[in-house]
């Protein structure tokens, strides 16, 4: 046995040296690698492009069973005044469907994501398809949708936002939170559309997801976590007044009414609705909810009413949008 | 007696017991195959350690018609190329092989347990025994190659801190042993090899020594049985000592005046 | 034969010593078996797994299942289970939700249709039932005020979770354990648990 020898002294300087090179070079890296707070907003953040006289611009389009999706979107747009307010050559477009799950009339309809995303490539923009589910595997989720294909027909890419690296952005006007984490293809984008569905929600009590929840899909899930237990309401305002779209284009075709957000009832609505203000177009849209569930016959007295919406008055507060109705014109257009 | 080189079959070898190991890592990724020295499947067809398909019937005393064609074909290929898994794909085979290289240049000569011995055959025996007995393949844990290739793909699936404590201490332990023994586990204890070299009837790719050319009894050579790592008598040995052979074709690179040659039938 | 025998150069006293030795290992195998091991009945099994009497005579610890998972819900179990159960797969709601009812798996068990020596089957996703969730009230973020049903959203059988007075009610004869509600739930340190009680497997 050959025999290296080594005096005590020896050995334990060495080992000392090595753990010292170890935990230097590991602090070092640590340092280098560690998440910074981005304190710049992101890119997209404006003021709403959508209004006329001090009001915010929302559009209802009501058609029938067989008016053409993409034409109801094409009227809900050109009714606020096109896309291209917010969507010029050259511009990073990222449109955030409401994806959750793989339950149907849960995500907005395909063919209204691809018509989204396909006009706003012809306006001139570069499009994006992004979402991070909360209800299952992304990739998966937006497959059983059918909203990967459809999009990817119109020739726009798909981003599946949970295999992406997180930045934490700062929330300097938030009341519950000061920072929040996101994902590069959100921050750096010039226009953020939020495309979301019509639907209840029993989270528990009864309330709503239309846009400004949908915003809980540019957040990682560990994010999702966090907000229910630091009270989700007030988080859910305070994200939207970092990750604020610039157009809701929501799909009301069906709406998930009684409950939700996939256990209700899907009834039929024929209903695009669009705007630049994401609360004006929530408290339009959850008075719309309960005039349907009303007109099936649903009891909705223990629901609130559409002004007692506790994310939608959080978000106006922080100014976000408007949540009344006087600071709103509504234009209608029906097509039947 | 005559020094020994690197020779040319050791480096195609080592590759490719890496290889196996990084590629049934990988392709589980692609959904090519999954599984591990125990039992493998490709999607269509399944394979069957030997070793875990005589553990099964003992455990459960039934014999289930899905285990027949993965198990079948396993042992034919064990019938017809005997140990060839042994110095080809096993991991803990190459590692106990070259672990001497960690503290001195030279290999080690003449230590170890000889090819011939019946306490693996004990072993075999205790493993199979326990089995019956007490109603579950505990002896998974005598298959080393198992293990290994068992704590690899926990760490891919689930990440280097769902790796097993044991498996490493065992590896370490074994590790050190082999410094000094070689590949002694490989051919005096693993009842995974004990099982295999009982089945290697047909043994292709054996050695044969021209008795012309050796020149064993003029000059005492010896090359060829002091680099067998499994310890084969080569130019003496009858068919039953062959068995073992594990077709590293190190005995066909270092003699000295190319008296053995490796055929297809022997 | 007898070449064989003669090659093996056994003597009587060898012969016996072979004998004593195979016993002595056989009592140690024995003894270290006998450890009790209350962990192992508590032990969530990938779906369409024998009863667990046959399971770890079945199993072989290949690892397929595990490979297969597309959720990552399998793990190996530890020594801490027992060495009877040691290495042999079960469900981690930690480590991933376990999609067979909803999802991912649904179309297919993956894990039961790769294992090659049938410790795990293929059934009909019905009969399944791999445990079921229990709740802890006091860390459950429902109880203390906040606003969350996560659980009863995410929850694939429609019937196994219900919200009263928001807050969530388990229906535990609906749950079939696939570990959902437990990899969503937002509270840390976790609310639930998923425990192999009133399972229904597969008989072998």
């Amino acid at each position: 046995m050959s025999s290296n020898k080594m005096s005590r002294r020896k050995f334990i300087a060495t080992v000392g040296g090595v753990a010292v090179v170890a935990g230097v070079s590991g602090g070092i890296l640590y340092e280098v690698f560690r998440p910074k707070l981005i304190t710049e907003l992101p890119r997209h953040v404006a003021p709403n492009a959508y209004t006329q006289d001090g009001k915010s611009l929302l559009s209802i389009v009501k058609g029938t069973s067989d008016t053409n999706v993409e034409t109801m979107v094409r009227e809900a747009l050109d009714a606020i005044g096109g896309i291209d307010r917010v969507v010029s050559s050259g511009k990073r477009v990222v449109v955030k469907p409401a994806v959750l799950n793989n339950q149907p009339y849960v995500a907005p309809d395909p063919h209204v994501v691809a018509e989204v995303a396909r006009l706003a490539m012809e306006a001139g923009g570069t499009v994006v398809v992004a979402e991070c589910s909360g209800g299952g595997d992304t990739s998966y989720c937006m497959q059983v949708q059918g909203i990967t294909s459809a999009v990817q027909a119109v020739g726009a890419t798909v981003r599946y936002l949970n295999t992406e690296s997180q930045i934490q952005i700062a929330v300097p006007n938030g009341v519950t939170l000061h920072d929040v984490k996101t994902f590069p293809t959100i921050y750096d984008c010039d226009v953020l559309i939020s495309v979301p569905r019509l639907k209840r929600h029993f989270s528990p009590t009864p309330t709503v997801t239309i846009s400004l929840k949908n915003m809980m899909g540019v957040v990682p899930l560990s994010e999702m976590n966090r907000f229910h237990n630091m009270g989700l309401s007030q988080c859910i305002a305070d994200v939207n007044t970092v990750m604020k779209p610039n157009l809701t284009v929501v799909d009301a075709t069906y709406a998930m009414a009684r409950s939700g957000p996939d256990d209700g009832d899907p009834i039929e609505m024929d209903t695009i609705m669009a705007s630049g203000d994401p609360v004006a177009i929530d408290l339009i849209g959850a008075q719309k909810l309960m005039e349907l569930e009303q007109q099936h016959g649903i009891p909705t007295s223990d629901y609130p009413d559409y002004t007692n919406i506790a994310h939608i008055n959080a978000a106006a507060t922080l100014g976000v949008g408007t949540n009344n109705p006087d600071n709103i014109t509504i234009v209608e257009r029906n097509l039947s | 007696m005559l020094k020994t080189k690197i020779g040319k079959f050791e480096l195609l070898r080592v590759f490719t017991v890496i290889f196996v190991v990084v590629f049934f890592v990988v392709a589980p990724i692609f959904g090519l195959v999954y599984g591990t020295t125990c039992a493998l499947n490709f999607g269509n067809f399944a394979l069957i350690s030997p070793l875990e398909l005589f553990l099964l019937p003992l455990g459960t005393k039934t014999f289930l018609l899905t285990w027949l064609v993965p198990s079948v074909t396993v042992i034919i290929a064990i019938i017809f190329f005997g140990r060839f898994f042994c110095g080809w794909i096993c991991p803990v085979g190459g590692l106990l092989e070259y672990s001497h290289l960690l503290t001195d240049k030279k290999p080690r000569k003449n230590v170890g347990g000889l090819y011939n011995n019946w306490e693996k055959y004990a072993v075999l025996f205790a493993v199979l025994l326990a089995a019956y007995l007490f109603d579950f393949s505990a002896p998974y844990l005598f298959s080393p190659p198992g293990s290994v290739y068992r704590a690899l793909v926990e760490i891919v699936t689930h990440g280097i801190m769902s790796i097993d404590l044991t498996v490493i201490l065992l590896f370490f332990a074994v590790d050190l042993l082999a410094i000094r023994y070689g590949r002694s586990w490989c051919n005096s204890l693993c009842p995974l090899g004990t099982l295999i070299s009982s089945f290697s009837f047909v043994n292709l790719f054996k050695p044969k020594v021209d008795q012309e050319k050796c020149i064993d009894f003029d000059f005492n050579c010896l090359n060829c049985e002091r680099v067998c790592p499994m310890r084969i008598p080569v130019t003496r040995a009858n068919r039953w000592a062959m068995m073992e052979c594990n077709k590293c074709l190190k005995c066909w690179d270092q003699c000295p005046v190319d008296a053995i040659k490796i055929e297809l039938f022997s | 034969m007898t070449e064989c025998l003669n090659s093996l150069h056994i003597t009587r006293r060898e012969f016996l010593k072979l004998i004593a030795e195979g016993a002595a290992a056989l009592g140690l195998f024995k003894i270290i078996s006998l450890i009790p091991s209350p962990a192992q009945t508590n032990l969530v099994r990938p779906p369409g797994a024998v009863v667990e009497e046959s399971f770890n005579a079945l199993c072989v610890r290949c690892g397929i299942c595990l490979e297969a998972c597309p959720t990552k819900a399998i793990v190996l179990a530890g020594y801490e289970e027992g060495l009877e159960a040691a290495n042999t797969p079960k469900i981690d709601a930690y480590s991933g939700p376990c999609e067979f009812y909803s999802g991912r798996c649904s179309r297919e068990m993956k894990c039961s249709k790769y294992c090659p020596t049938s410790a795990l089957r293929l059934v009909n996703k019905g009969q399944v039932k791999m445990g079921t969730v229990e709740l802890d009230q006091s860390k459950c973020l429902a109880f203390m005020g906040q606003e969350c049903v996560v659980c009863k959203e995410k929850c694939p059988v429609p019937t196994a979770i219900t919200s009263i007075n928001r807050r969530p009610v388990f229906h535990g004869e609906q749950c079939v354990g696939c570990g959902t509600c437990v990899y969503y739930c937002p509270a840390s340190p976790k609310a639930l648990t998923l425990k192999a009680t009133g399972v229904r497997r597969v008989s072998a």
